[in-house]
């Protein structure tokens, strides 16, 4: 089982942003055809709205999903660390972000220097959430002590792409 | 001698041009700053009404430019607040006396609050120069309308939605792109 997050371990993401945990739930994370795997590649361009999201679980349980990017505004000098792009509560298990609730609605990646990891983290909750508190700033987040707060305890699945700026020829 | 002459008459031609630059009247950078910005935007005529209707976009930058279009999303985005917070108030009686309409329009008031929340974020990024940000910010602003139109829909068939809000919906929708098209502008 450690196995399966050492690409998580090496990425730093375990340190970071969440602590080193046994993944329990299956993600699956599309940006179009693109499949993310931990560590790919994804530009910004192509990842404009949310990506389709498939989770496992029971339906009888709610998870709570966040994207983070702990890179802002460069991996250099991350004085923003993390910025958060995506905060969903109330997804019924096996279902996906759409049958939950958009607390913060999804912003895709435009990251302004270098290479930025991006975050997608998953939780169990203990209650259904409904409303909470929207962030005062999307910068300075902390994942932990969202969850903490959320009683959320560890996640149960976390996956995470690379992007960067791409040339100023794309068109929006 | 020949070649004393002609050293001479360039300078005199040099000078001449010199002076001629130095005198002529200033290019009209602020007419067409605005106009370029407008270009780079997917609604010209907006942005340029937009921005003329601000005195102080004439003397501005591209950054003053993005923040003028900035605080007319703002103005935008806390008027349909209002309108909502109206609507589900019932002037005529008709959305207080029906509960789902109500709690509808709330949601959507609260929407409409958080795409002004991003916008004022987005002031505050764009103040400290970080672009990318500011820009992000905007999507978002541009995003929570949506949020509100979905909620109408759910769950099938949902509710009738509205058209005056379909309208401002579609407005702030506007004015967020003719931001992001200046945002790019002052990128590039």
């Amino acid at each position: 089982m450690a196995s399966s997050v050492d690409p998580l371990v090496v990425g730093r993401v375990i340190g970071d942003v969440v602590d080193m945990f046994v993944p329990s739930v299956n993600m699956s994370v599309s940006y179009g055809s693109k499949h993310v795997t931990n560590g790919c590649d994804i530009k910004p361009s192509m990842a404009v709205n949310a990506p389709k999201i498939s989770i496992s679980g029971h339906s009888d349980e709610l998870y709570t999903l966040v994207m983070v990017d702990p890179d802002a505004p460069s991996p250099s000098e991350p004085s923003m660390r993390e910025w958060i792009h995506w905060i969903v509560v109330d997804i019924p298990g096996g279902t996906n972000p759409n049958r939950g609730k958009d607390i913060l609605t999804y912003v895709g990646p435009r990251p302004p220097v270098g290479i930025h990891r991006y975050i997608l983290v998953l939780f169990q909750q203990k209650t259904p959430i409904g409303h909470i508190d929207h962030p005062n700033s999307r910068a300075n987040f902390n994942t932990r002590l969202f969850a903490a707060h959320l009683d959320l305890g560890l996640p149960v699945a976390t996956v995470y792409f690379n992007s960067q700026k791409e040339p100023a020829n794309r068109r929006r | 001698m020949g070649l004393q002459i002609s050293t001479s008459s360039s300078f005199i031609l040099i000078l001449i041009l010199a002076v001629a630059v130095a005198v002529s009247p200033p290019a009209k950078a602020d007419a067409s700053l605005i106009q370029k910005a407008c270009r780079a935007t997917k609604y010209n005529d907006l942005c340029l009404s937009t921005l003329k209707s601000d005195p102080s976009s004439s003397r501005a930058d591209p950054k003053g430019l993005v923040s003028i279009a900035l605080a007319a999303a703002l103005a935008n985005a806390t008027s349909v607040s209002s309108f909502l917070s109206s609507l589900a108030l019932g002037s005529s009686g008709g959305a207080a006396r029906d509960p789902a309409l109500s709690r509808l329009l709330r949601d959507c008031a609260d929407k409409y609050g958080l795409a002004g929340d991003a916008l004022r974020a987005s002031a505050r990024d764009l103040a400290g120069e970080a672009y990318d940000y500011a820009y992000m910010h905007v999507m978002a602003a541009e995003d929570y309308p949506r949020a509100c139109r979905d909620a109408f829909r759910r769950p099938p068939p949902g509710t009738a939605y509205p058209p005056e809000l379909a309208r401002r919906e579609d407005g702030l929708k506007r004015i967020c792109d003719v931001v992001l098209g200046i945002i790019d502008f002052l990128g590039s």
